[in-house]
């Protein structure tokens, strides 16, 4: 009896080892098949499709193509998906409860595929990143900050956030202030920036760039200076005007100011005798003899 | 043009020199010079003026010195300034500028395209027009009349040609003018019957731009698995 009872219970071990064998070879042959597919998709649309187009379809494919492995794995020990989703309904309202964020992401990244506020490649600002969207991916959105660091956003804060996307014009303003001296000439220092600006192959020349006066300040009068440039240019074209406008001021004679103040000083009788110093340091000296003197 | 020996050559504003010597070129134009060690023959050949200084744009707008009116039937011609790249075996190794470059947003901020600048004159007559380092375009009016400042274009698909005289042409560019739309069509036509073919697109190929980092990463994702894979087996 013993013997067949150890005997069936190797047999029901055997049984389950080699469902589980088989499981686990279905779900390493669907992620090997995930990975395959992903990698072609990537090696033949990367050619031919902007990254903002490949990249969402690749990881689409590749998530559909884990889930069916997944789904095809517990076959063998007999769970079926359908008769899962009906007969787990508890096990399912806990899961969903405990997975409420992992899923809200998982939605939040499907409608950001679909609605597409943000596209990877965009330069984008949100919740206060700066930086260019590397991936949107299930769960999260990888963003490259300008100084080079990865920041991981989960979906669901992006979908919510308040989102600034810098490349859905064609265009971008460069936008900054310049300030000039009192007394150089207003008018030259206009006609020069106007000029620089017109030869920069940066600025465009329709929406019109514009220089003009913004305020009188304390040392200085401050000078507007803005031009629009294509928005894929827009960093090297702040850089190039900002760097290049000293020397073109300077060139034409105009000084930037430092900031200044007049003191105006007005003569008056003084209401108080001055304290004379010879006094004082002499009696300090007097002092400093007689103690060495002493000696 | 073919560089089979030493030489230095000039298109308007670009300046190219090759010495046979130490296998050099240098290749010059108003936005800086660049120097590449390479082994004869190279070719010289003109391009739309889409290449230098930047490749942001494919579109050229000819910029009118005044209003036009064009009309269904008629056929305009003007003139748009010329790149000009050197190539060695199907690929660019060069591109340089005639001319500075300036560009402009034609449409809507959101809606419109980037266009590079050409400002142009106008002819009814092809005899009329062009000069050094330009090529002629000639725009015929398929549909629609109004008083237009410019006719934007893509560039990029346009052929190129010349005459017995060497002045060159570009393919020909239909237009269907309404009052809020301008939509042009680049033929790959020649503008005038007689012309002889000079290239036509793709322009600025420099074969695929291989960044090692890139490369090596790409490389090492794609494979991961089969190391695994050997090891198993």
């Amino acid at each position: 009896m013993a013997l067949l009872e150890i005997g069936g219970l190797v047999n029901t071990l055997g049984s389950e080892i080699k469902d589980a064998l088989m499981a686990a070879l279905i779900l390493g042959a669907g992620v090997l098949v995930a990975l395959l597919v992903r990698t072609n998709m990537r090696r033949s649309l990367s050619q031919r499709l902007p990254q903002h187009v490949y990249k969402p379809l690749e990881n689409v494919t590749f998530y559909s193509i884990i889930f069916t492995a997944a789904v095809a794995a517990l076959k063998p020990f007999g769970i079926d998906l359908g008769s899962l989703l009906v007969a787990g309904g508890l096990a399912s309202i806990v899961v969903g409860l405990a997975a409420q964020n992992t899923l809200s992401d998982v939605i939040s990244g499907l409608f950001l595929l679909m609605e597409q506020p943000i596209r990877v490649g965009d330069p984008v600002e949100l919740e206060g990143i700066t930086g260019e969207v590397i991936d949107i991916r299930v769960l999260s959105t990888l963003i490259r900050t300008w100084d080079g660091h990865l920041v991981r956003i989960p979906n669901k804060k992006v979908f919510d956030a308040v989102i600034a996307n810098f490349s859905r014009t064609r265009a971008r303003r460069i936008d900054f202030s310049v300030s000039i001296h009192y007394q150089s000439d207003l008018k030259t220092a206009i006609q020069a920036i106007m000029e620089f600006i017109g030869e920069s192959p940066y600025c465009l020349l329709k929406p019109a760039p514009e220089v003009y006066v913004d305020a009188y300040g304390d040392s200085g009068i401050i000078l507007r200076v803005r031009c629009w440039t294509p928005t894929r240019l827009w960093y090297p074209a702040k850089m190039s005007l900002q760097t290049g406008l000293k020397d073109v001021l300077e060139k034409v004679g105009i000084t930037i100011p430092y900031p200044q103040l007049d003191v105006h000083l007005v003569e008056s009788k003084p209401r108080y005798s001055v304290v004379i110093e010879e006094k004082s340091e002499k009696t300090c000296n007097d002092k400093r003899e007689s103690s060495t003197g002493g000696r | 043009m073919a560089i089979r020996e030493s030489g230095e050559w000039l298109f308007c504003n670009a300046r190219v020199r090759y010495e046979d010597d130490s296998r050099t070129l240098e290749a010059c134009d108003p936005y800086g010079c660049s120097t590449i060690e390479v082994r004869t023959p190279l070719v010289i050949l003109p391009a739309p003026p889409i290449l230098r200084p930047f490749t942001i744009t494919q579109v050229v707008y000819i910029d009118f010195a005044r209003r036009v009116f064009l009309e269904r039937g008629s056929s305009i011609w003007a003139a748009v300034p010329l790149d000009i790249e050197i190539i060695k075996k199907g690929r660019s190794i060069a591109r340089l500028a005639t001319s500075k470059a300036k560009y402009r947003l034609v449409g809507s901020l959101t809606e419109g395209v980037i266009a590079r600048n050409a400002p142009s004159p106008v002819a009814w007559r092809p005899e009329d027009i062009g000069g050094e380092c330009s090529a002629r375009v000639r725009i015929k009016v398929d549909k629609g009349a109004d008083a237009v400042e410019g006719i934007p274009f893509n560039a990029a698909g346009a052929s190129i040609y010349r005459d017995k005289h060497d002045e060159l042409y570009l393919s020909l560019v239909t237009a269907s003018i309404s009052p809020l739309l301008i939509d042009t069509r680049t033929t790959r036509d020649p503008p005038l019957p007689g012309l002889e073919p000079v290239r036509g697109p793709p322009y600025g190929q420099h074969g695929r731009v291989m960044s090692l980092t890139q490369t090596a990463v790409s490389v090492e994702r794609g494979w991961r698995l089969w190391p695994y894979l050997k090891s198993a087996g």
